[in-house]
């Protein structure tokens, strides 16, 4: 468990973003698709999640409004702003980047002589 | 434009939100679980132990999201800020004019006023350089010397220990008197100024040593072995710092002296001793330190040469130990009756004082001219505010559309403030650093014009003191003016419909306005009349004969003393120097006294009598400058004698060198000794304060001589005809440059006697414009104020006029277009003006007599209130108003009837 949270922690961020570019979310929201995409392989502490996203609303990646759900019932939408989505690409650029080398690393047959 | 529809930040609100938040996502997964099968318990456990803890994730998101609010908070004020800063450059360079009046007039103001605070603060405010500087004091005896008015004596040696062995008041107390001593450690011998006091010096001033030792009450005993404490100043100079130098001895005028340590950095007497030259008025910095080795046992004299400091214990006022030394100085002609009689004590009304030892080291005078010079730049600062006031009020008028506007829009009082606020604090802002760079200016300017005498002048600089000083004044500005429109800011919707035309400032208004421009008018003619004061003051000490004719006089001293192999030769050498330097090319005529007029007439008290008279009569221990002089003294200075007397001559003195027996007096000292008698021929005793058996013949009478200084009266003196060890040389040339003679001089000194120091050398011209120095420094800086503040006047006279002018300018054209002339026009405006100029005047004229009284002792010769500069002044005042207002009034003079008319 903690070990999954150790990993997840610095990429939590990244998923928060990377969900919400389909459109705004509430945090629940947001887990079950992260769930639903990793076909629940990743345990995340869910209170974890808040602290996340009103740290990256303070940095304006993203921006918070009060909304209600289909069900009628109130909850905080975020939205990913400009800033944010910038953010997010150049992100995810480093991190594509990071696990090719880290595949090639780990895959690695042997040195050669 | 999104932050106008958020509500205000409230931490209450933000718990509510973050707790609504969290509840929706947990109820959220419990409904999940439920649907999915799980009884309705075991889902909120579960939803609960995947959520984790949920206090700490809440004061975690709370703590985020106030910090969020405080950032975007402050963000926004600085966006606002930045916002009303460009505006407000904005409205700058659409109007440069008025910026650069408003600046350059307020930077004038808080530069002076910040120079003159400066001066003011290192010169007056701040404590002297000692530990607990409050509690020293300093001992003196004033003293009616009959026929010569108050004056104030130092403190005697038996004075000294019978104050310092009777008293409870003081911790400690102390004597000192200052002079200086050939050194003749080096190749070529030097001058240093030596500080002689007793050991308590030291014990009173707290002083320590740097290294080695000070004087300690062993070392200041009479036979004790000779010892000497080096400045610390004088120590780097002269031997780099270096240690080894304590324990070797100095060689000096009077042997060789043991060093024993040397004192604390920066450690200096408060001021000169009693018979100390003018010349080393500046902050006497001493360069040895020797013991004075005082007898405790005696003999007394009635003598004052030691300038008396004390600490007093603390709790202890200056008037309960003056009050204890009182009782103790009753008690003199008992105790040292050879010095003190009953008669003396009355007849001289010789008394003691203690006084704060700041107060008598600045004296009455300078700091009564420096806060009076504070007081006059203060006055300019008041007139450049109320000129940039009245600016921003005309800009106001201009600008009260943008208000209403603003207003209309919703803009509430507190942001019209903060956008009124940057504007003027921008201007302010900018104003202080002109005025810092001005104050910088001002104060080089001040330092080089200012005489040397004054107490720590020559420290002065801008430091953070007076750069807060300037802050705060750019800030009260900044603020004032900030202010000024909210008052007036109510909100004046009706300005919109009005139309841009027609705004007629109200009566309140112009009230205000004027009364700035009365009240300009007002402060320029007070400070326009101390100037002249001063001035006249001024040209009075000028036009006073001083008796001497300074010009072409080179005048410098020679240190004899221990420079030539005995004092046998002493004369024969006076005599050779003499006749070398007599025979240089353009020299007329050479001369030399033991002390030179308007430089060393500081308050020698010698006693003199009449031959015949008791040496105990009234006149004994007087203040009557004796000096010696040479053949040719008199002649190289151009001093007259009345006919039927003479000037003396080599031929008075004997061949074997001894002195003559011949002296010449002054007048003023002649009436005194023989009333209506001719003194030529009678005989004339001096006291040297051991005996009174040195006895002159009188060859000749001084007609007018004013020695002590061109304000003080005509100085009593006998010039005896004696030699002496440190002749102060005149040296009289035809034409050119004396200073040129220099080095040729030093050459004959030097073959005569080489080690012998040549000091002190400079024109007499400038010896004479020193002693009107203080004077005319005041005088300079306070036309420097009164003139700018003239200037600003005229300014502000100008801007109300025109601004007039400007408003009643349909008025006018209705009068043109109704019959008015041209000059019935100009005398509408120029009355306008002349009303409130004379209103000024007025004011001023009264504030000029209640507060000229303050300038009193400044001025010599001129009442405070003299009728010729009141009269001068306001004449001045009204033509400059009138000057002011020529433009205006030329341009409503040529006002259009037809086309003021329409434009309305």
């Amino acid at each position: 468990m903690s070990e999954d949270l150790d990993l997840i922690r610095g990429t939590l961020d990244l998923f928060i973003l990377k969900t919400l570019t389909w459109g705004p979310m509430h945090g629940l929201a947001i887990l079950r698709w992260i769930e639903q995409v990793t076909e629940s392989r990743l345990q995340v502490e869910e209170g974890a999640l808040y602290p996340a996203l009103h740290r990256m609303e303070q940095k304006g990646w993203l921006d918070g409004e009060w909304g209600v759900t289909d069900a009628n019932r109130r909850a905080k939408f975020y939205r990913l702003t400009a800033r944010g989505r910038k953010h997010f690409e150049a992100r995810l650029t480093i991190w594509e980047r990071y696990t090719q080398a880290a595949a090639m690393v780990l895959s690695a047959q042997g040195a050669s002589a | 434009m999104k932050r106008l529809f958020r509500l205000p930040f409230s931490r209450d609100r933000v718990r509510r939100d973050v707790d609504t938040e969290l509840s929706f996502h947990l109820e959220g997964r419990i409904e999940e679980l439920v649907a999915g099968g799980m009884p309705r318990e075991e889902a909120e456990r579960e939803a609960q132990r995947r959520f984790g803890n949920r206090e700490r994730v809440e004061a975690e998101v709370e703590q985020i999201d106030f910090s969020t609010h405080r950032r975007r908070a402050l963000r926004e004020r600085l966006d606002d800020l930045q916002r009303n800063v460009i505006f407000a450059l904005r409205q700058f360079r659409r109007s440069p004019g008025f910026t650069l009046v408003v600046t350059l007039t307020l930077s004038l103001g808080i530069g002076a006023t910040t120079a003159i605070y400066t001066v003011l603060d290192s010169v007056v405010l701040r404590p002297l350089p000692y530990a607990g500087a409050d509690r020293l004091v300093s001992v003196l005896h004033p003293a009616t010397v009959p026929g010569n008015g108050e004056s104030k004596w130092g403190m005697s040696a038996g004075g000294y220990f019978a104050f310092r062995a009777g008293n409870r008041s003081f911790e400690d107390l102390g004597g000192y008197r200052t002079g200086s001593v050939a050194l003749f450690n080096g190749p070529d011998a030097e001058l240093a100024q030596s500080g002689q006091i007793t050991a308590s010096i030291f014990s009173t001033l707290h002083a320590h040593a740097a290294v080695g030792r000070l004087i300690g009450p062993d070392e200041d005993k009479p036979g004790a072995p000779r010892v000497v404490v080096l400045s610390y100043e004088f120590w780097q100079r002269r031997f780099g710092g270096d240690r080894s130098v304590v324990g070797t001895m100095l060689q000096t005028t009077d042997g060789p002296q043991e060093i024993i340590g040397v004192a604390e950095r920066g450690l200096t007497l408060p001021k000169p001793g009693p018979f100390a030259s003018t010349a080393d008025l500046a902050g006497f910095a001493v360069d040895v330190w020797t013991p004075l080795r005082l007898n405790p046992n005696g003999p007394f004299y009635n003598s004052h040469q030691f300038s008396g400091i004390g600490r007093l214990k603390p709790g202890v006022s200056a008037e309960a130990a003056q009050h204890e030394l009182a009782a103790i100085m009753l008690e003199f002609p008992s105790k040292l009756s050879n010095a003190y009689t009953k008669e003396f004590l009355k007849s001289f009304n010789f008394r003691v004082a203690v006084v704060p030892l700041r107060d008598e080291v600045l004296g009455p005078k300078l700091s009564k001219a420096l806060w009076l010079l504070f007081g006059s730049v203060g006055l300019v600062l008041c007139i450049a505010f109320a000129n940039v006031t009245n600016l921003f009020l005309v800009r106001m008028e201009t600008r009260r559309r943008e208000s209403a506007i603003r207003t209309a829009l919703g803009a509430d009082r507190a942001q019209m403030a903060f956008h009124f606020l940057a504007e003027s604090m921008l201007l302010a802002l900018i104003a202080g650093i002109g005025g810092l760079v001005i104050a910088q200016v001002g104060l080089r300017a001040i330092l080089r014009i200012a005489p040397t005498d004054i107490p720590r002048l020559a420290t002065v600089s801008l430091d953070g003191t007076s750069v807060t000083f300037a802050l705060a004044l750019t800030v009260a500005a900044g603020i004032a003016l900030g202010l000024l429109p909210l008052a007036r800011t109510g909100v004046d919707l009706a300005t919109l419909r009005e139309g841009a035309r027609g705004l007629t400032a109200s009566a309140a208004q112009r009230a205000v306005r004027g009364g700035l421009v009365i009240g300009q008018v007002a402060l320029a003619l007070m400070l326009l009349a101390a100037g002249g004061l001063m001035l006249r003051s001024f040209a009075n000490l000028q036009a006073v004969k001083p008796g001497l004719d300074p010009r072409g006089v080179l005048t410098f001293t020679t240190i004899l003393d221990g420079a030539v192999p005995s004092a046998a030769e002493l004369p024969a050498i006076l005599r050779q120097f003499q006749s070398r330097v007599a025979g240089l090319p353009g020299v007329v005529q050479v001369g030399a006294s033991s002390s030179l007029p308007l430089q060393d007439y500081g308050s020698g008290c010698t006693g003199v009598v009449r031959e015949g008279q008791s040496i105990d009569g009234v006149r004994k221990g007087a203040c009557i400058a004796t000096p010696n002089a040479l053949p040719g003294f008199f002649e190289s200075l151009g001093i007259r004698v009345e006919p039927g007397g003479r000037m003396p001559a080599w031929t008075d003195f004997d061949d074997t060198g001894k002195n003559a027996t011949v002296a010449v007096i002054t007048r003023a000292l002649a009436n005194d000794l023989w009333p209506n008698e001719d003194p030529i021929g009678k005989g004339i005793l001096i006291g040297d304060r051991h005996n009174m058996r040195l006895s002159y013949r009188i060859i000749g009478v001084i007609p007018e001589l004013r020695a002590k200084g061109l304000d003080q009266p005509p100085t009593e003196a006998v010039f005896s005809a004696d030699f002496m060890s440190e002749p102060v040389w005149t040296v009289k040339v035809a034409s050119g440059n004396a200073v040129l003679l220099l080095p040729s001089i030093r050459k004959a000194l030097h073959e005569l006697a080489p080690r012998a120091p040549l000091v002190n050398a400079r024109v007499m011209t400038e010896v004479m414009a020193r002693s009107t120095a203080r004077t005319s420094f005041v005088m300079t800086l306070l036309l420097i104020a009164a003139t700018t503040a003239l200037l600003l006047s005229a300014v502000g006279i100008y801007g109300v006029i025109s601004y007039l002018v400007t408003q009643r300018h349909s008025e006018i054209g209705v009068r043109l277009a109704l019959g008015a002339r041209t000059p019935q026009v100009v005398a509408l405006v120029l009355g306008q003006t002349m009303r409130l100029t004379i209103a000024g005047v007025v004011i001023g004229l009264a504030g000029a007599f209640a507060g000229m009284r303050m300038l009193r002792t400044l001025l010599f010769e001129v009442s405070p209130t003299d009728p010729l500069i009141l009269a001068g002044t306001s004449a001045v005042l009204l033509l400059i108003a009138a000057a002011a207002s020529l433009v205006p009034t030329r341009r409503a003079a040529r006002i259009d009837p037809v086309e003021a008319m329409r434009s309305s």
